[in-house]
């Protein structure tokens, strides 16, 4: 009974410190969401700019040119729809979203679980709001919303179906 | 006989007129024209916005731009069209292409050439285009009549 008082504590204190359970698998290039099945590049940030929608050098042509050099062993990289990447920002949340801290935020908290370079801005989903208009994540404060279609943005490319 | 004069003087301003307008329409550039322009779809894919204007000329009878296409080497645009005679006689004609950056100026402006093509009846012929430099994102090809 004794063992037992102290065993507890200890236990309790390990729990404590696990956190939510982990939900990727990380690769030396990809990361899977056991959740959901999609793979997504562990890279947030592989053009390493923002990219326009419509015009030279796009999102359009930088995917092209991603699966066509197969990247990662996969020649179906698309951009995420804005349900996907609600649902990986509400994992990110879950681990403990505070609007006051930076370091709850987001692109933080994707950083911290082991992807790379994710920025503290929006990112283009492949949903059409409007003629103008396509839905963006944003990875700081976590808002997925209709934004102007002429401004450029990061991408994250992603692959596979949810299951979700 | 004060009638009469109206009737004639009338019929002078008429004329005068309708002299003008037709020498108006005539001033326009006679010619075929087919313009492509670089654009993009709702997925941000590449298209080409195609147009083919007839300028009050003699060919328009006579010659048909069956097709209108455009292609990126690299970084540089380059055009296509195809064009075929309605003609059953020999149809020479001269053609010119002309590039314009994203805003709608002319690159190397009046730079190209006029080109002889002739085609034999019933003959359809490619030709192509090459834009200057990688600024050019609309083309526009000029038919026109030999001098």
């Amino acid at each position: 009974m004794k063992k037992l008082f102290l065993i507890l504590p200890i236990l309790m204190l390990l729990l404590a410190c696990a956190g939510p359970k982990q939900n990727f698998q990380f690769l030396e290039k990809t990361a899977v969401d056991q959740n959901t099945g999609l793979t997504w590049a562990r890279n947030a940030n592989m053009p390493g700019r923002q990219l326009i929608w419509r015009g030279d050098d796009n999102v359009y042509e930088y995917m092209k040119r991603l699966n066509e050099s197969n990247y990662a062993g996969y020649a179906d990289w698309r951009v995420p729809t804005k349900e996907e990447f609600t649902t990986i920002i509400e994992y990110a949340k879950s681990m403990g979203y505070d609007k006051a801290k930076m370091d709850s935020w987001p692109y933080q908290k994707l950083r911290m679980l082991g992807f790379i370079d994710v920025r503290d801005y929006e990112y283009w989903t492949n949903s059409r709001q409007s003629p103008t208009e396509m839905w963006t994540a944003d990875l700081t404060t976590g808002k997925v919303a209709p934004r102007p279609e002429n401004k450029p943005y990061y991408l994250w490319p992603v692959r596979g179906t949810s299951s979700r | 006989m004060k009638l009469a004069k109206t009737v004639v003087l009338n019929g002078i301003a008429v004329a005068v007129l309708m002299v003008s307008f037709g020498l108006t329409g005539c001033s326009t550039t006679a010619g075929v024209e087919a313009s492509g322009k670089t654009g993009w779809d709702d997925q941000g894919a590449r298209i080409l916005e195609k147009k083919v204007v007839f300028n009050n000329s003699g060919l328009k009878g006579d010659i048909e731009i069956v097709d209108v296409k455009s292609a990126m080497a690299g970084d540089i645009m380059r055009a296509q069209a195809t064009l075929r005679s309605r003609d059953k006689d020999t149809l020479p004609f001269q053609y010119r292409f002309d590039w314009y950056d994203a805003n709608g100026f002319e690159i190397n402006s009046g730079g190209g050439a006029w080109k002889p093509l002739i085609l034999n009846g019933r003959e359809a012929k490619t030709i192509q285009g090459v834009a200057p430099d990688p600024r050019a994102k609309e083309f526009l090809l000029k038919i026109r009549e030999p001098d």
